[in-house]
C-alpha cells in the first residue's frame, strides 16, 4: 500500500509523505481496496490541484533560468520561423495574417506557461501574452518604431526583452513548485491561536 | 447552484471532509490517523488517507488549520482563529438548515 505514495508529487512525499506512511500503518485492519482506490485519487488530486501553503518560500533560480529560457526559445521561435514570413516582401496577404496569427498565438501560449501556477485564470493569461505579442510584434505603433530604428536582430531582441518583463510582471515570478519544506528550523507557526479552545489533556490537569 | 459565501465551498468535494475535520480539531490538536478515528466515531464517515491529507493539505494552504511542530512523524494539526470563525458561520447555517428542515417535517 504505501507504494502508492510514489503516484504523489515528490514535493507532497516530502512534507506529507511520513505522516501518511504513519497513517498507512495504523489503518492496517482495513479493506485495502477502497484505501487504494482513495490513494490514487488523492495522487491524481495533488498532481491536478497542488495546493499552496502560506508558509513556502519562492526559489528563484529555477524561476528565473527557466523564465530566461522560455524567453530565449521564444526570441529563437520568431526569428528563425515566423521572422521570414514577415521579410518576404512581395508574400500574399494570407501569409502575413497566418503568421501573425501564429505569433500572437506563440506569445500566448508561453504566457500561458508562464502564468498558469499564478492563479490568472488560464484564458486570461493567454489572451494577456497574444495581446502583448501583437502591441510588440509591429502591428501597432511601438512595434512600427522599433523596427524603424532598430536593425532587425535588435529590434526582434527588445522586444522579447519588453514581452518578458511584462510577463515577469504579471506573474511577479512566483515559482511553479507548490510545496516546499520550510528553512531549516524554522516552525510553521508556535503560536497558539487565541481563539483555539483548551486541549481536553488540560481541561483534564485542570480538573484533577 | 448558487450560494451564499461560506468560505469553505471553492472546496469542491472536500468541502464536507474539511468541516469534519476542523470539527474534530475543535477539542484540539490531533494527528492524522486520530482525526479518522474522531470523524468515523462521531459522523460515521470513514475518511480514507488520500482524502484525509488532500483537504488538510487544503485547510492548511488557506491558513485555517495548522501544523504544530513536533518531533513525530505524526505532525499534529490545529485550527486557527480564521478556521474557528468560519467553522462556526457554517455549523450555524448547518443548524438553521436542519431546524428548518425538522420544524417543516413535524408540521407535515
Amino acid at each position: 500500500m504505501r507504494a502508492l505514495l510514489w503516484l504523489y508529487p515528490r514535493a507532497w512525499r516530502r512534507h506529507y509523505g511520513a505522516e501518511m506512511e504513519a497513517v498507512l500503518r495504523q489503518m492496517r485492519g482495513r479493506r485495502s481496496l477502497p484505501v487504494a482506490l482513495d490513494l490514487v485519487r488523492g495522487a491524481a488530486d495533488a498532481h491536478l490541484h497542488p495546493q499552496r501553503p502560506r508558509w513556502r518560500r519562492p526559489r528563484w533560480l529555477p524561476a528565473v533560468l527557466g523564465f530566461v529560457a522560455l524567453v530565449a526559445v521564444r526570441f529563437a521561435a520568431d526569428w528563425f520561423v515566423l521572422g521570414p514570413a514577415f521579410r518576404l516582401v512581395h508574400v500574399a496577404a494570407v501569409v502575413r495574417i497566418g503568421a501573425t496569427v501564429l505569433e500572437a498565438a506563440l506569445g500566448g501560449g508561453f504566457a500561458l506557461l508562464v502564468l498558469r501556477r499564478t492563479g490568472l485564470p488560464r484564458a486570461m493569461a493567454f489572451a494577456a501574452g497574444c495581446l502583448l505579442e501583437l502591441a510588440l510584434g509591429g502591428g501597432l505603433s511601438l512595434g512600427v518604431l522599433l523596427d524603424r530604428w532598430l536593425a532587425p536582430a535588435l529590434a526582434e531582441a527588445l522586444r522579447c526583452v519588453l514581452w518578458a518583463v511584462a510577463i515577469a510582471w504579471l506573474a511577479r515570478l512566483r515559482p511553479p513548485r507548490p510545496w516546499h519544506e520550510p528553512p531549516e528550523g524554522a516552525p510553521v507557526s508556535a503560536k497558539p491561536s487565541p481563539h483555539a479552545p483548551e486541549p481536553l489533556s488540560a481541561r483534564a490537569r485542570r480538573a484533577g | 447552484m448558487q450560494r451564499s459565501s461560506t468560505g469553505l465551498q471553492d472546496l469542491g468535494r472536500f468541502e464536507e471532509p474539511a468541516v469534519l475535520i476542523m470539527t474534530s480539531l475543535l477539542e484540539g490538536p490531533r494527528h492524522g490517523y486520530a482525526i479518522v478515528q474522531d470523524v468515523e466515531e462521531v459522523a460515521g464517515v470513514r475518511l480514507g488517507p488520500g482524502t484525509l491529507y488532500a483537504t488538510l493539505a487544503r485547510l492548511e494552504a488557506r491558513g485555517l488549520i495548522e501544523a504544530v511542530p513536533s518531533d513525530d512523524r505524526r505532525r499534529p494539526y490545529r485550527i486557527t482563529a480564521a478556521g474557528t470563525t468560519l467553522l462556526r458561520g457554517r455549523l450555524e447555517r448547518m443548524g438553521a438548515i436542519a431546524r428548518t428542515g425538522l420544524q417543516r417535517m413535524a408540521r407535515g
